[in-house]
């Protein structure tokens, strides 16, 4: 299949703590 | 696993094999970075199940590795680094479209060495782009973060090749001449923000002048393209970012103006062997104290979140922002021209603009100079944006003596533009800074080096009217 590129955003994490903030929040969204 | 021989002929064809182990399953993918380096193929990825831990090169024929790894290459592929990555994934509902988040951890390892990998990406899996970054800038947890432009491949062959640049040059866009207009404006404005990103967490670690020239040159050319672009992208934000990029370009520019200043006060005089003059001293030394405050107040502007959330703005404004999304028929014919003749028609108008406006170059006020200066930069960055849609032969004769030309027109022009920025920074270190004694020291000096500057610039002014002789001369690349 082509894989081509798509509409997308990809940010860098300054430290572990930023990993552990998104993981709360989308948590939190997916479990809504 | 990445594999490559040890010349990196993948690399070069920008290509990547890897090997991906799950279980006992063993993925084999290869990946082209854009549709030139896909060659012949309609894709840009291709994902076989293998047995075993080394390429299956037999899979790799029907890619187009199969054309680069051929014969005794073959033999050399072997692996080269090694990225460990825990991915969580969520499917995320927002404003009635489906996002990916993903969120990697881990890290790249070669020859011993080891760099952490953390990133998140957002992508849209079904309905609108529009939701994709509003989902993004509803989140505290993601305003303050910075765009990723580095792919896993890209972080291991770096850590293979050790010592970092000092800085990163831009690199060439490849155009397809079937692309529309706006497909061609974002791959050239991802382009500069890929090069703006690479350059900016070297000036905020080094503090150096290559950085921050690279840096600001990126902003720049995107700032270019809005332009070049302004009748496919002009919308409601249009003015708002452009002024906001303008802003950011000007912090860059006192930066900039300082170290050209402080090289060119200091480095010719110690480099021909001679003293550095004790007038000179003072002055410079301002300057070098101007020049850290300058750099301060672009490191802390870099750093603030209201510039991180301004770049994830202009992303998102890149990818779906409202001249990308509208339904006014007028809109959509500006996105879907064809990107061949819309970069013909910038050529034609701009080059004649030059031709028009450079006449008579030696009787124009320096601010004149410089606006001819700034569309000669524009137009070498269209011509660089744009070079790849004219591959033929002739044509790439003729894109080398155009940007020659024009190159040098320009650098001339800078030159002069340059005496100009040293005497007005000259002018305002004595009058702001200096003690009345090193003030009166520094005014004769001034006076003894205005000759000089006379005489320079006088000369050239000569052949910077030269240069737009040959500017003139040389032959529209486009046609």
């Amino acid at each position: 299949m082509a894989i081509l590129r798509e509409v997308e955003l990809k940010l860098e994490l300054p430290i572990a703590e930023a990993a552990r903030l998104l993981e709360r929040s989308f948590n939190r969204l997916e479990g809504n | 696993m990445y594999f490559d021989t040890g010349k990196h002929a993948l690399r070069k064809h920008r290509l990547t094999l890897r090997i991906r182990s799950g279980g006992k399953r063993r993925i084999q993918t290869i990946k082209a970075v854009d549709t030139a380096s896909a060659r012949i193929f309609d894709r840009l990825e291709w994902e076989t199940e293998i047995k075993g831990d080394k390429p299956d090169l037999i899979a790799a024929t029907q890619t187009p590795v199969g054309d680069v790894l051929h014969g005794s290459r073959a033999s050399k592929l072997a692996p080269i680094f090694k990225t460990v990555v825990d991915r969580t994934t969520w499917n995320v509902k927002h404003g009635g479209s489906e996002i990916e988040v993903a969120l990697d951890e881990g890290r790249v390892s070669a020859h011993g060495s080891t760099r952490p990998i953390a990133e998140v990406e957002f992508e849209l899996k079904r309905g609108s782009p529009t939701d994709l970054f509003a989902l993004a800038r509803s989140l505290d947890c993601v305003k303050d973060l910075e765009i990723g432009v580095l792919s896993k491949s890209e972080r291991g062959y770096a850590l293979v090749d050790g010592d970092e640049p000092r800085s990163f040059k831009a690199e060439p866009i490849a155009l397809e001449p079937n692309l529309s207009a706006a497909e061609a404006f974002q791959n050239i404005a991802r382009a500069c923000i890929r090069h703006f990103r690479l350059n900016e967490p070297l000036l905020i670690a080094r503090r150096s002048a290559d950085p921050l020239h690279q840096a600001r040159v990126a902003i720049r050319r995107l700032r270019s393209a809005l332009s070049l672009f302004e009748p496919v992208v002009a919308d409601q934000k249009y003015k708002r970012l452009k002024r906001r990029l303008r802003d950011v370009s000007h912090q860059f520019g006192e930066a900039r103006n300082l170290d050209v200043y402080i090289a060119h006060t200091t480095v010719p005089d110690v480099d021909k062997g001679g003293q550095l003059p004790p007038f000179a001293l003072k002055p410079v030394g301002q300057a070098q104290t101007e020049r850290e405050r300058a750099y301060e107040r672009v490191i802390n502007t870099l750093q603030s979140k209201r510039f991180r959330q301004f770049m994830q703005d202009l992303v998102a404004w890149i990818q779906a922002g409202p001249w990308r999304t509208s339904d006014e028929p007028e809109s959509q014919t500006a996105r879907d021209q064809n990107i061949e003749d819309f970069a013909a028609r910038v050529f034609k108008r701009r080059r004649s603009n030059l031709k028009q406006h450079g006449r008579h170059l030696e009787r124009l006020s320096p601010e004149e100079r410089q606006r001819i200066r700034i569309e000669a930069k524009k137009l070498r960055y269209a011509s660089e944006f744009f070079s790849k849609l004219f591959a033929g032969r002739k044509h790439r004769k003729r894109y080398r003596a155009f940007i020659a030309a024009l190159g040098d027109l320009q650098a001339r022009l800078g030159d002069l533009n340059d005496i100009q920025n040293e005497q007005e920074i000259a002018a305002e270190l004595v009058t702001h800074k200096a003690t009345s004694a090193s003030r009166s020291r520094a005014r004769r000096a001034a006076a003894g080096r205005l000759g000089d500057r006379n005489k320079r610039t006088a000369a050239l002014l000569i052949s910077a009217c030269e240069a737009h002789r040959r500017f003139l001369d040389a032959k529209p690349f486009w046609r």
